[in-house]
């Protein structure tokens, strides 16, 4: 089961979880949780670039 | 992505400012804040959170905040000091929270793929595989997840007393263990996704009850908030140097600028000025103060600089004084307790005699260690209060949303609750039943031009009834005329010229009782009176908590005259 590597169930829900895992830790430490409604806004904004 | 407006960095020191701007309404308002503020001379860089309608301002020391208020008023936006977040601690907590309910949310789904197999009907080696897989997740994730929950029951342990943790820890480590021994010898029934399944909602229950306790902001720290953050320091030698409010100790002689606000209380040595008191007392009218007069910490210098000798400086300051009783008043909940404290004293004694019962029960029955720990197990797991957990915060968390949406903040969790045992309400006079602040009572003397020259004389002064006025007359939408030659006169007040006509906002001729200030152009005098308005649903409101059955009472600190013609 398992030995299949990455081609089996268990192993790859572990792996992609793992990814998904690590990628919620380092958002965290970005900061990038603190301010939702404000990142949303952002992308409104007009810049000035010729 | 999107960083805002900054400038090359040098290794300056710097302060961090924050301010709380409730108008910040859209994406133009961050662009117009973080551009305005960072053309301002000492700001290094701006930083808008919209969640929480605040600025974040990293600048040079000598910036003051109060030039920094003035820069938001002058972008067309209301704003003030924010708290010096005395929760930073509990920031931390969340964070902690929220990392182990990832850590638990990620081992107990992928548990559960692996324990789904084997309850459906996976066998021999198949299931023995899995038990060791479940297990090899297992138990990093109670390890890392469980900490708060250990930490916290530990702590009551060591100190002989039991609470709700200390069931939960119990629970899930003989779990746990229970399914280690089954893994090992090869047994059917492993509770690895039990254990941690359980981590995983009460996780989630503990880190909205903390998020809710972040969104608090403690008045106490507000008030402090406003004292100075530091001052100038006259040395015997002559030589001036700025310090921190901390750093300050009694017989420090200090420089007070016009527009600082004092950092520590003193006494006046040289020089004469006005002092806004309105954030100790409340009072709108200034306060002379010349040689020999006490100041106190928090107050504002209206008119020209100062010398104060210290007398008491930080953690000894009337304001101290004042956020100490404050935090005594908040700590004092001994006489009610939470519904849920309540019932939680009970609980954990009652479910571990519960728990003991079955154990003892199921052995005299005959069952053997083995199955009566597995039932003893289940009955700790069965009965973690996993709803009330979810259930308490779930629902404080969205009444507190609910609440600062309409301007109102909840500190407490319990206040709600203690809401619905209510009797009598007691309202303080002014800022609270008035605006707090003057306003003029009316301006019909004046037509349009003499209120754009009236607003330019007014943004100028940090005078209270200069700022009542401009506000008034920003509120109307009139724009400042250009105005030059302006000056200030403490005592007197602001004067300027309007091409060839001489301006001036002057103390008024005519002395009365009320607030007023006299508007001059050219030969023409314009007497204009101030008061401090009722907010305007005060009736409604008492209506509404007479109709409660909730008598209404004020409580101020203004004379008997001033309060008699609010009360009915």
């Amino acid at each position: 089961m398992v030995g299949d590597g990455l081609n089996d169930g268990p192993t790859l829900a572990l792996v992609m979880g793992g990814v998904g895992l690590i990628a919620f830790f380092w958002v965290m430490r970005e900061g990038q949780f603190e301010d939702l409604d404000g990142a949303a806004n952002r992308i409104l904004i007009d810049d000035e670039t010729p | 992505m999107n960083a805002p407006v900054a400038l090359d960095t040098p290794a300056v020191a710097c302060t961090d400012s924050r301010f709380t701007v409730p108008g910040i309404r859209c994406a133009g308002c961050i662009a117009k804040i973080e551009r305005g503020l960072g053309e301002v001379p000492g700001v290094i860089a701006a930083r808008v959170n919209f969640s929480a309608k605040r600025v974040a301002v990293q600048h040079l020391p000598e910036l003051t905040d109060e030039a920094l208020l003035s820069a938001l008023e002058q972008l067309g936006f209301e704003a003030q000091r924010a708290a010096e977040n005395p929760l930073a601690g509990d920031d931390a907590e969340t964070r902690r929270l929220l990392r182990a309910l990832a850590v638990a949310g990620f081992g107990m789904m992928n548990i559960m793929l692996l324990s789904v197999s084997v309850w459906s009907g996976a066998d021999g080696v198949t299931r023995e595989l899995f038990h060791w897989l479940s297990g090899a997740i297992a138990l990093p994730v109670v390890a890392y997840s469980g900490r708060p929950f250990f930490a916290s029951a530990w702590t009551a342990l060591s100190h002989k007393r039991t609470n709700m943790d200390v069931p939960i820890s119990i629970g899930v480590i003989l779990a746990s263990a229970l399914s280690v021994y089954e893994t090992v010898t090869g047994g059917p029934h492993a509770y690895f996704d039990g254990a941690v399944m359980l981590l995983f909602f009460l996780l989630a229950g503990r880190a909205l009850d903390a998020v809710m306790r972040d969104r608090a902001r403690s008045g106490i720290g507000a008030l402090l908030g406003r004292m100075g953050r530091g001052a100038t320091v006259v040395e015997a030698d002559g030589a001036t140097r700025w310090l921190a409010a901390d750093r300050l100790e009694p017989g420090m002689t200090i420089l007070v600028a016009a527009g600082e606000a004092l950092a520590a209380d003193g006494e006046v040595i040289a020089g004469e000025t006005l002092f806004d008191l309105s954030m100790l007392t409340g009072e709108s009218a200034p306060q002379r103060a010349c040689i020999g007069d006490m100041v106190h910490a928090g107050t504002l210098n209206l008119g020209s600089p100062i010398r104060v000798r210290i007398t008491a400086a930080a953690g000894a300051t009337t304001l101290d004084e004042i956020a100490r009783l404050m935090d005594e008043a908040g700590q004092s909940r001994s006489r009610y307790v939470r519904i849920a404290d309540r019932a939680s004293r009970l609980y954990a004694p009652a479910v571990h005699t519960l728990a003991a019962l079955s154990f003892a029960g199921w052995m005299i029955a005959g069952a053997g260690v083995h199955q009566s720990l597995l039932i003893a197990v289940a009955v700790l797991i069965i009965t973690c209060p996993c709803a009330l957990g979810l259930a308490v915060p779930a629902a404080q968390v969205v009444a507190a949303g609910s609440l600062m949406k309409r301007g109102v903040l909840v500190e407490d969790g319990s206040a709600l609750e203690r809401l619905a045992e209510v009797d009598h309400a007691l309202f303080d006079k002014t800022g609270t039943l008035t605006r707090g602040e003057p306003r003029p009572a009316s301006l019909d003397g004046l037509d349009p031009g003499d209120l754009a020259a009236a607003l330019a004389l007014a943004q100028a002064s940090r005078h209270p009834l200069s700022r009542g006025l401009a506000a008034a007359l920003r509120a109307r939408g009139v724009v400042a005329a250009d105005v030059s030659g302006i000056a200030e006169l403490p005592g007197e007040g602001v004067t300027g010229w309007l091409g060839s006509e001489a301006l001036g906002l002057v103390r008024s001729l005519v002395a009365s009782e009320d607030l007023a200030l006299d508007f001059t152009r050219g030969s023409r005098r314009v007497h204009l009176s101030f008061a401090d308005p009722l907010r305007l649903d005060v009736e409604q409101t008492f209506a509404a908590l007479g109709a409660l059955g909730i008598p209404s009472a004020i409580a101020s600190g203004d004379s008997a005259a001033a309060v008699a013609p609010l009360a009915r």
